[in-house]
């Protein structure tokens, strides 16, 4: 690994005297992609410096849970750094064909700070949230046409997504996620198919579509002395409507982390009433239980299509096994949501 | 055969080794990750084996219970979707049986009458967009079978109704 990283380094930074990459550590930083903590000395013009950086390599196709682009994500990156105040690692470099590790692969700032939420400080935690929805309503007000000026992001996967207004949106990405049930049907799902029936008959209001995160969690934040200091994975970013990130935020604290970031605001509202106030769009917490099963619709295609895969015999990762927990989880919130029983 | 070390004995004392004499030991990254998914996969193994059987039974007739309703609710409509809504009524319910068959019947009953919930949705969504009165009522009469089972598949697969993190970021 020391060597095929050196080399794309050396690429990357061809005006280089020397480049040393003194250690490369494999790390857990979720579950989409192959990751490493490295540590590189450059040597350019003369001066030295030690560069804290991080790999990430696309996983091999029939396992992945997140088949996605590393180039398109390194665009982004390079666009949020320069027309937005938001703290997103800085992406170096991109390799589009794999030469060098097999998949593509990005070569990324490694930001400091805490990455785990278990480990912020419980006086600190309102700080953090605050800055957490802060952070969401900058994203949310940027300017669109300078973060998607070559359409890149409108419709990453592919799949006919219309974004030339928000009904057109809505109702292609319904289209699409239905017609592609069976890619996901590892088994009946009953409760999810239902919600994808359901979205384009229950239509909220129309809100501006803006570039959304994709899959703003608790374990995407990187966070110091009460403050947010990297948003991170960028990888499932789009042209949207800015409820999604709030709603997947919401549902993954209740879903997945156990954690209480949004309910630990207490401003006037909590922190509906905070973005509102930073955004002006009157999100609602009914629009947003909407919100969370078209976001769910969008975020679950990937691994449970590696789930189907993965009892196909296409993979042999536990992962397969292991992310069977999430659809559990899933149909039990969802049903509350689209409020089973009422 | 053993009572005192049947399955689920087993999948746990393998659980609490692995917890106590492997997973501390364990530095690569990547495979402690593995490690500990495969740890609460065979968590949920264990408190799958003792159920199973039963559940996919009782699954099974109260599937055929809610084709049952749903092809009688819709008995006198002509319309395509109602007449598939009966058709299914009268098929399905033949699945219900008093004895548990073998698993392997099991499991063939139970996959089939969980397929037909969806296309039964399309149906029911369908008359729902025009306008049948009853159509809300369909989907209530499915939704409480959904919610029942989820409920149910909650406590089954996972134990207690509490969330943690997952492994990979936080552990």
């Amino acid at each position: 690994m020391k060597s095929k990283l050196e080399c794309f380094l050396k690429r990357g930074w061809s005006d280089a005297e020397e480049i040393s990459v003194t250690s490369v550590v494999r790390i857990m930083g979720g579950w989409s992609k192959e990751m490493y903590a490295t540590d590189v000395e450059l040597r350019r013009n003369g001066k030295t410096e030690t560069l804290p950086l991080i790999l990430r390599i696309n996983s091999p196709d029939n396992s992945a849970i997140l088949r996605n682009s590393r180039y398109v994500e390194h665009l982004l990156l390079g666009r949020l750094r320069q027309h937005t105040v938001l703290p997103v690692p800085r992406s170096y470099m991109v390799d589009r064909t794999g030469e060098f590790f097999g998949a593509e692969a990005m070569i990324i700032e490694r930001l400091p700070g805490n990455p785990r939420i278990s480990s912020i400080l419980k006086e600190e935690i309102e700080s953090v949230s605050e800055h957490v929805i802060e952070l969401m309503a900058k994203l949310h007000t940027a300017p669109l046409e300078v973060l998607n000026s070559d359409g890149l992001l409108s419709d990453p996967n592919g799949w006919g997504i219309k974004t030339d207004n928000w009904d057109n949106y809505v109702d292609s990405s319904c289209r699409a996620w239905k017609d592609r049930y069976n890619e996901i049907a590892f088994d009946t799902l009953p409760v999810i198919y239902d919600g994808l029936l359901s979205l384009q008959k229950s239509k909220p209001r129309q809100l501006p579509l803006v570039i959304v995160h994709g899959e703003l969690n608790p374990n995407n934040l990187i966070t110091a002395e009460g403050k947010v200091v990297g948003l991170i994975d960028w990888e499932r970013s789009h042209v949207g409507d800015p409820r999604e990130d709030l709603a997947w935020f919401r549902y993954f604290e209740q879903a997945m982390a156990g954690t209480g970031l949004v309910k630990s605001i207490k401003r006037d509202g909590g922190y509906l009433g905070y973005y509102n106030k930073l955004t002006g769009f009157q999100v609602t917490e009914e629009e947003l239980d909407y919100f969370t099963v078209f976001s769910h619709s969008d975020v679950s295609y990937g691994p449970y299509s590696s789930i189907r895969r993965g009892l196909q015999g296409e993979h042999d990762e536990i992962s397969a096994m292991y992310f069977l927990a999430e659809p559990i989880w899933a149909q039990n919130a969802l049903s509350q949501l689209l409020q089973y029983g009422k | 055969m053993y009572t005192s070390q049947n399955v689920s004995r087993m999948l746990e004392s393998v659980v609490n080794t692995l917890g106590r004499n492997v997973l501390p030991h364990v530095k690569n990254a990547k495979a402690l990750q593995d490690a500990e998914m495969c740890v609460a996969v065979l968590k949920c193994a264990g408190r799958l084996v003792p159920t199973e059987q039963q559940l996919f039974a009782q699954e099974i007739r109260e599937m055929s219970d809610l084709f049952a309703a749903l092809g009688h609710l819709w008995e006198t409509d002509r319309s395509p979707e109602g007449l598939r809504m009966q058709e299914r009524g009268r098929t399905l319910k033949a699945y219900r049986t008093l004895e548990t068959p073998a698993y392997k019947e099991l499991l063939r009953r139970h996959r089939e009458l969980s397929q037909a919930l969806i296309p039964a949705l399309d149906d029911l969504h369908a008359l729902e967009s025009q306008g049948h009165a009853i159509a809300a009522q369909g989907l209530a009469t499915i939704r409480a079978h959904l919610l029942c089972r989820s409920s149910r598949d909650l406590e089954v697969y996972l134990g207690a109704p509490a969330a943690g993190a997952m492994v990979g970021r936080d552990s």
